[in-house]
Formats: structure tokens, C-alpha cells, sequence
């Protein structure tokens, strides 16, 4: 059978790995503690959100600057929780940390579905985020027109361009996923277990 | 440690000792640097580690070690693709394609071995899935168990991969 592809498939030498049971749990241990912090991450910038928005209800009372103030913050806040929640499945074996242990049994065609749906979802959202800020953006432009404050046009048209310029990216990156879910639906649906 | 726990560990240590050079092919399948490969590989083992607490026996063991290898794999390919552009190719897209020099002989082991995993790792993951099943030596039935297609689906697939395994290995036709 020498000359049968599927036998030098199989026949390949490829360096094993040996990992202990002790190993495993340490590494499960490690990859809970990361999730946990991730959780707590995206908890303390929805609190640092909620906490900055009432300073600026109780303390600033011109509202151009409550305006600057509050978009600064939560754009911040934004970045934290995008840096957070996207990274484990942009960065190196980041993917790993979305994975959940009763997903990972489901048929292949179907959990390749459900990746690219919510990879997909994901980007719709980002998609709605960046035309608020890019709104947002134009909104502290038009402002800073009749009110002098220093920053506020630099940091709208900031806003506006990095909306917009990050809009473009992710509607870029939506067809190719849609194309691969139509050539999904037409192999047939999933069944279960 | 509860017998969950001693069930789980032996199931583990089962499905290494039957599936493990398996799974090292899964992993060069879907990642061509060595380093990211050895990675995936520990992830693979790690999710079905976890996975098999809940493994009831419902399918095969063989079937639920292909299916925790690929998904991993799967959705590692897809993190790795939003970092690299690449463009993944469909069977049909293959089987459409000019041939480009000559078959390469099966005579000649690691070229052909060469070739071989170049041409899965330009499938898209759902029809490198059912490739590398079908070279593992799996039939349409156990294929469609895994990938979650009737059979009929998984058969039509197959039929592509031998015409394309056919075009560019001399003597390259697959057992069933």
C-alpha cells in the first residue's frame, strides 16, 4: 500500500506530546483565572463608566465640558472593554479562552457556523459602536464653532476619523463571512450528536 | 479525586494512546509553523481533557477525539485569519484549477507529503475537515457522524477529493 496517499498521510512522524493529567489541570486552572479576569476587567471599566458619568453630573454644569468629559471617558472605557473582549480571539492562542467546554463536542460543521456567526455579530456590533463615535465626533466638532475649549475640536475630529476609518475596516471584513456561512447552508445542516 | 474525575483521566489517557499521532496531523493540517503547531496541539489536548467530563458514550470515542481536534483547529484558523489575509479554497474552486506542473508520484513520499499539506491547508475548514477525515481512513458514515452531514453530502465531497487527489498524485486513488 505504499502507494496510497492515505497510508503516507498516517505514516507521518510528527513529534508527539506527552502531557500529564497534573499539567492539564494546572493549565484548566490558568485559563479560568484569565477568563475571571476578563470578566473583572470588562465589570471595573462599566463601573469606572457609570462612577465618571455621575462626577460629571454632580461637578461640571457647563455642558460642552459635561459633553468632552463624558465621551472622553467612555471612549476610554470602550477601548478597555474592545482591547479585553476582543483579544482572545484576534491574539495568539487567544481563541483557546472563547472556547466553552460544551461547544467544543458539537459536530464540526455546525460549531464552525456558530464561530463565524458570532465573529460575525461581533463585528456588527463594532460596526454600531464606531457610528456613534464617529457621531459623537461630529457633534464635538460642530461645538467647538461656538465654544472655545481647548481640545474639543482636535479630540471630535479624532472621533469622527477613527469611526469612520474603523467602519470601513470591519464593513470590509463582514462579506467574506457571510459567503462563507451561504457556503455552509448549502452543504446542509448539522446534525446533532 | 472523584471516579468522574478517574473516569475522565482514563478516557483521556485512552484517547492519547489511540488518537494522539492523529491529533499531531490535525494540527500540522491547520498550522504550518512549528511553533504555533505545538501550541495547537496543547490546546487540543487541553480542550478534550475538559471535554470528555461529558463524554456519555452517545458516539464513539474515535468520533468525539475528531470532533474536539477539528473544532479547536477550526477556530483557531479563524482567530489566525483576521490577523493574515489569506483566502481559503473551496473544493469545487480546487477541482476548477489549471494543473500546475506535474503529478507528483506517490513514489516520491515526502513530496508528495509536501504537496499534500499544502493542498488541505488551502481548503476552507469545512471541506479541510472532511479531506483529512477521509485521509485518516474514515468512510462517509463515520465522516458525516463527525462533521454533523448526511452521508450523501459527505459522498459527493469525497468524490471531489479523489478527482482532485487524482489530477495531481500519480496513483494517488484512495481505498473507500
Amino acid at each position: 500500500m505504499s502507494d496510497n496517499l492515505s497510508d503516507i498521510w498516517r505514516s507521518q512522524r510528527l513529534p508527539g506530546i506527552t502531557i500529564s493529567i497534573a499539567e492539564l489541570q494546572q493549565r484548566a486552572r490558568r485559563l479560568e483565572t484569565r477568563l475571571i479576569r476578563r470578566r473583572n476587567i470588562g465589570v471595573v471599566a462599566g463601573i469606572a463608566n457609570l462612577v465618571v458619568m455621575s462626577i460629571n453630573d454632580v461637578f461640571f454644569f457647563d455642558p460642552p465640558y459635561r459633553l468632552w468629559w463624558m465621551l472622553t471617558i467612555q471612549f476610554l472605557c470602550c477601548i478597555i472593554l474592545f482591547a479585553y473582549w476582543n483579544t482572545p480571539t484576534a491574539g495568539d492562542r487567544g481563541h483557546i479562552l472563547t472556547l466553552r467546554a460544551p461547544e467544543t463536542s458539537t459536530p464540526c460543521v455546525e460549531f464552525y457556523r456558530n464561530r463565524l456567526l458570532s465573529l460575525r455579530n461581533s463585528l456588527r456590533q463594532g460596526r454600531i459602536v464606531m457610528i456613534v463615535s464617529s457621531a459623537a465626533g461630529a457633534i464635538l466638532a460642530w461645538c467647538s464653532t461656538w465654544v472655545s475649549k481647548p481640545g474639543l475640536l482636535p479630540t471630535g475630529i479624532l472621533l469622527f476619523v477613527g469611526g469612520i476609518v474603523w467602519y470601513a475596516v470591519i464593513r470590509r471584513s463582514i462579506p467574506p463571512i457571510e459567503s462563507e456561512l451561504s457556503d455552509l447552508q448549502s452543504l446542509g445542516n448539522a446534525s446533532p450528536e | 479525586m472523584s471516579i468522574r474525575d478517574t473516569r475522565r483521566d482514563g478516557l483521556y489517557q485512552e484517547a492519547v494512546s489511540s488518537f494522539g499521532s492523529a491529533l499531531g496531523r490535525v494540527a500540522k493540517a491547520y498550522e504550518a509553523e512549528p511553533e504555533k503547531q505545538k501550541d495547537l496541539l496543547q490546546d487540543i489536548h487541553l480542550a478534550l481533557w475538559q471535554s470528555l467530563e461529558r463524554f456519555e458514550g452517545r458516539c464513539s470515542l474515535r468520533t468525539w477525539v475528531y470532533r474536539i481536534a477539528q473544532n479547536v483547529s477550526a477556530s483557531h484558523v479563524v482567530a489566525e485569519k483576521r490577523k493574515n489575509a489569506v483566502r481559503w479554497l473551496s473544493l469545487e474552486e480546487v477541482e476548477g484549477l489549471p494543473q500546475v506542473g506535474d503529478p507528483v508520484g506517490v513514489a516520491n513520499r515526502q513530496l508528495a507529503l509536501d504537496r499534500l499539506t499544502d493542498l488541505i491547508r488551502s481548503l476552507k475548514p469545512a471541506d479541510r475537515q472532511i479531506m483529512l477525515l477521509y485521509l485518516e481512513g474514515m468512510d462517509a458514515e463515520s465522516i458525516g457522524e463527525v462533521v454533523g452531514l448526511a452521508p450523501g453530502h459527505v459522498r459527493v465531497q469525497v468524490h471531489r477529493i479523489k478527482t482532485v487527489l487524482s489530477r495531481r498524485f500519480h496513483g494517488g486513488v484512495l481505498h473507500e
